[in-house]
């Protein structure tokens, strides 16, 4: 459970990083992603899609519908360079964090 | 995505929510397939990619609400709904406007007038700076010995003035009156027209602030005593009106008064003048317009004194100083040229009388003005009330509606719906009731308005008013619908939305929880309010019914009135008009004819002599007779009263005659216990010698100058000149159709004078009374909508009690219950509102009362027959509203009732 509290409030990142790295996925391409490359991490399956409206909201992603390899309608989400650039503030500031917390658990 | 993008989607739901949804399904989909590749069972799998999905509904909503303006869609949903709702209760809606409207309408009507008249600023710029000058005539000067203040400066003070201000106002001098001029323009072929002229000094127009549609408007150089060019200026409606808006009345003369002015522009668009209720149609200069005498008389009073306060200037910094000009001037003046008629302490209060500035922003305070003030807000009164029970009525519709849809606000709240949301569902719905009453209030208001203004003018004084829908009487609806809306809609709001889902999911729809409580409170507010309209509408209606069958003292019917005029003043030789009335006298179909100075019951229009008099071995008298001169004939031709003595005989016109006639009040003032025949008085007159009197006859009282009441101590003096006088003319009958003959008859037998004003003395009267009786037509019609208000919603509670109790009824019924016993359990229930009304009606009534005591005539408010006759109403439309649904409780057929629902 820790883990998927944590997660709550850096899925906004993770979902930037992954877009940037991966290019454009459908939403269940992102959940699968992240759950592949960190087998402690699991996505709230449930939080993942308003998050994902949000972040189009914000401008910060663009979503299409696209046509899959068996002939299936799904939301494509793509970074947009507002996007790339927000990515980059999130990650400083995370790294800023967990350098500080990690600071404070050596030192305490 | 924009904002734009956002309210595109909650005017489009479906589109959006369609996509959420593939997209979601595509996810299960992917899901479920990963999970059969990894060995899972395709129903296992499925379970398990729900599961790990969560609520999808909820999933739904949330990323709804970040796809659109979710409040926006609850809005329009709400609009809709409530639509819906309307049309579902589509009487009980349509009853709600229909009341809603009327009172919305009457209230925006009643608020135009009054604007108009008293609110509105003048459309000129910075009226706000706008001031007139006004002065205190002492109480001793009037004949019911209140002070008076008086707008009237002569044309030498006003200078003074004018000099004394020039720091800190503008100041220019007009010279308003109401009433018309003959005026013939070069183009009219001969025909005199009546117009209202006004004059107004040289900077008048620019001081104001008013510019030239056309032309030029009068400058300083036409206002110069030397006699100036004389020019006239036409009002824009005037232009339209007289002349169709041609540029070619620009040029044209007109001849008023004996003098030739030319019109040389238009004044621009909505200025018409200051006195709020008249048109002027022209305006000249001053100096070239008055007569040369009259403005040089440092004593007179043909000026109204108005001007412009430069900005940041108090009026209390200017009336300082004009006070003190005021003051000097006067002094110098009775120094001067000391009057007889005042001494002592009389002359002082008369010397340094106060002065004041008055705010002007609005306009003159004009007779039409000061006339119609009270009886429109006594109508504003009235449709105030009738707004409350037409709200109170709606009230108990929607508490009614609220209560019957208890079921469905409790399924509501329990699917998870906000209580916020329910209160603004029913808020809506109160808005939308209150929109649409709004509208047709206006209508009805726009359609009302012009018709009253037109019933407060006569032919002699046609009254004008700018009551078209302007900005202001759109903001005062609106806000007031805004108001009703939140009063009606509120209380309802809160309750409905406050139930108990599952106490009132398990009653069951029509059988809502005890709520007969607020119903009962607002049904008593209502048959109060009603109580309260009809209570102050009696008190207008009896006045008026007392007023126009007073005993007047002297009989109305088929007398006409001419007013006489030189028709050239300057060669006009005293004529008593003695051979005019033998020659009128000797006409067939003449009763009789009589001479006096003013028309009867000449309302404030007329100019009443108060001479002051001293009796024998007394001092002067404080109190001031009227003074009314007549000629022979006048009593037995008016039907006035012989108490004792004779009329008067020709020798009376004579210069050095004493004789005078008294009426019985003069008598119970000034000669209690004597015979008042062959007494002395002296007349004190600005004359240097006091005037001698004999009493040679004693007339009844009567209400010569005013309906409302009997007249004090009158003189009645021998009649010396006929010009200016009215000719007071009886004949045998049907007059109306006589006065054109008539006319011809009088100018045939005195071709010296011409006759200027016809009225038949009953129209003369009616027209006094005007204010009485626009106040009772309207009175009668809102105490008929009050009590049909009343009685449809007494109609509509008793009827929802009476459906919620059918099966308790029919429990009753069935186990043997008297049907009287039934009737009367569903009469009591409303009996406690109605009373308790009625007494909240009549105290709130009693209390308005005073409000409108200027208007009330032979009748009080406390009398027993005041406030019987709305108490009776009530109660006759309460017995008639709630016996239909008791008797049909009672007569319900138990077994029906039993299975109802």
């Amino acid at each position: 459970m820790a883990q998927q509290d944590a997660l709550q409030g850096a899925l906004p990142l993770l979902v930037l990083k992954i877009l940037d790295r991966r290019g454009p996925l459908h939403g269940y391409g992102i959940t699968a992603l992240i759950e592949a490359i960190s087998d402690q991490l699991r996505v709230e399956e449930g939080s993942l899609y308003p998050a994902l409206h949000r972040l189009e909201e914000s401008g910060w992603i663009h979503a299409q519908w696209t046509t899959t390899e068996n002939n299936r309608r799904a939301r494509v989400y793509k970074l947009t360079p507002a996007g790339r650039k927000q990515l980059a503030d999130e990650e400083r500031r995370w790294t800023s964090i967990a350098a500080a917390i990690g600071q404070v658990l050596e030192r305490a | 995505m924009s904002w734009l993008s956002r309210i595109a989607n909650a005017f489009r739901p479906g589109s959006t929510a369609a996509g959420l949804d593939e997209e979601l399904q595509f996810h299960l989909d992917q899901r479920i397939a990963d999970l059969i590749r990894g060995g899972m069972l395709h129903r296992e799998a499925e379970l398990q990619a729900r599961r790990q999905l969560g609520n999808r509904l909820s999933l739904r909503e949330s990323s709804y609400e970040v796809k659109s303006a979710a409040w926006l869609d609850s809005l329009l949903r709400d609009f809709r709904f409530g639509l819906r709702m309307l049309a579902k209760y589509r009487i009980a809606s349509l009853a709600a406007i229909a009341s809603l409207a009327l009172a919305i309408g009457a209230c925006t009507a009643a608020f135009t007038l009054i604007d108009a008249l008293v609110f509105r600023p003048l459309p000129v710029p910075a009226s706000h700076q706008l001031i007139t000058i006004v002065h205190v005539f002492p109480a001793f000067f009037s004949p019911d010995n209140q002070p008076r203040e008086s707008d009237s400066f002569s044309y030498p003070l006003y200078g003074l003035l004018r000099d004394t201000a020039r720091e800190d106002a503008d100041l220019f001098a007009m010279s308003l009156h109401p009433g018309f001029q003959e005026a013939l323009f070069d183009d009219a072929g001969g025909a005199s027209e009546n117009v209202r002229a006004e004059s107004i000094s040289g900077r008048g127009f620019e001081i104001l602030g008013v510019k030239p549609a056309r032309g030029r408007l009068i400058q300083p150089a036409d206002d110069s005593l030397a006699g100036g060019h004389p020019v006239a200026v036409l009002s824009d409606a005037f232009w339209k009106r007289r002349f169709g808006a041609s540029p070619a009345a620009i040029g044209r003369w007109v001849t008023i008064g004996r003098k030739q002015f030319q019109i040389v522009g238009i004044a621009a668009g909505p200025f018409s003048g200051v006195q709020p209720g008249y048109l002027t149609d022209l305006w000249l200069p001053l100096s070239a317009a008055a007569d040369p005498r009259q403005l040089a008389d440092p004593d007179g009073g043909c000026c109204n004194i108005w001007g412009r306060l430069r900005s940041g200037v108090e009026p209390s910094r200017i009336r300082a100083q004009l006070q003190a000009v005021l003051t000097n001037f006067r002094r110098e003046r009775v120094r001067i040229n000391p009057p007889r008629s005042l001494h002592g302490e009389q002359l002082r209060q008369f010397t340094d009388a106060p002065l004041g500035v008055r705010d002007a922003s609005s306009g003159r305070d004009s007779l039409f003005r000061s006339q119609f003030r009270r009886p429109l807000q006594i109508l504003a009164l009235i449709c105030a009330l009738l707004l409350l029970v037409a709200c109170s009525n709606v009230a108990n519709l929607m508490i009614a509606r609220a209560s019957a849809r208890a079921a469905e606000m409790a399924l509501r709240i329990s699917l998870g719906a906000a209580r916020s949301r329910l209160i603004q569902q029913m808020l809506i719905e109160s808005a939308q009731l209150a929109a649409a009453a709004c509208g047709l209030g206006l209508l009805f208001a726009a359609l009302a308005a012009p018709s009253i203004v037109a019933y407060l003018g006569t032919t002699e004084f046609p009254a004008w008013l700018d009551v078209a829908l302007g900005s202001r009487t759109l903001l005062f609806a609106l806000s007031l619908s805004l108001l009703t809306a939140l009063l009606f809609g509120a209380v309802p709001a809160l309750r409905a939305s406050a139930v108990a889902p599952g106490a009132a999911l398990k009653t069951g729809g029509s059988h809502g929880a005890g709520r007969e409580g607020p119903l009962r409170w607002v049904l008593a507010a209502q048959v109060g309010f009603s109580v309260a309209v009809l209570f102050l509408s009696g008190l207008l209606l009896i006045s008026f019914r007392r007023l126009i069958a007073v005993d007047l003292g002297f009989a109305r019917d088929n007398v006409v009135l001419f007013d006489l005029r030189p028709r050239n003043p300057e060669t006009h030789r005293h004529d008593s008009g003695a051979q005019l009335l033998a020659a009128i006298r000797h006409l067939p179909a003449v009763e009789s004819a009589s001479l006096s100075q003013q028309r009867p019951v000449g309302g404030a229009m007329v100019w009443i002599m108060t001479p002051i008099i001293r009796l024998p071995g007394r001092a002067a008298e404080t109190v001031r007779p009227v003074e009314i001169p007549v000629s022979e004939g006048f009593f037995s031709a008016m039907g006035i009263r012989w108490i004792a003595g004779r009329d008067f005989v020709p020798e009376d016109i004579a210069r050095n005659s004493t004789a005078v006639i008294v009426n019985q009040a003069f008598v119970d003032k000034f000669l209690r216990g004597q015979n008042p025949i062959g007494q002395t008085f002296d007349k004190l007159t600005d004359d240097p010698e006091p005037v001698p009197q004999q009493i040679i006859g004693v007339v009844a009282n009567t209400r010569f100058n005013n309906l409302r009441e009997l007249e004090g101590p009158s003189i009645y003096s021998p009649l010396r000149d006929v010009a200016g006088a009215t000719l007071n003319i009886r004949t045998a009958s049907r007059s109306a159709s006589l006065i054109p003959w008539l006319r011809k008859e009088i100018e045939t037998a005195a071709p010296a004078l011409e006759v200027r004003g016809t009225i038949l003395l009953a129209d003369q009267i009616d027209n006094t009374l005007i204010g009485e009786r626009l106040l009772a037509l309207l009175a009668g019609f809102f105490s008929i909508v009050a009590l049909l208000l009343a009685g449809v919603g007494l109609y509509g509670v008793v009827n929802y009690a009476v459906i919620r109790r059918t099966r308790e009824i029919g429990i009753r019924i069935a186990l043997g219950a008297p049907r009287e016993e039934v009737v009367r359990s569903v009469v009591s229930g409303a009996a406690m509102p109605v009373i308790a009304g009625i007494v909240l009606g009549v105290a709130g009534g009693l209390g308005l009362a005073r409000y409108l005591a200027t208007q009330l005539f032979g009748v009080r408010p406390a009398d027993l027959a005041s406030i019987a006759a709305p108490v009776v109403c009530i109660l006759i439309a309460a017995v008639a509203a709630v016996l239909p649904p008791a008797v049909r409780a009672a007569s319900a057929d138990p077994l029906v009732a039993l299975r109802h629902e």
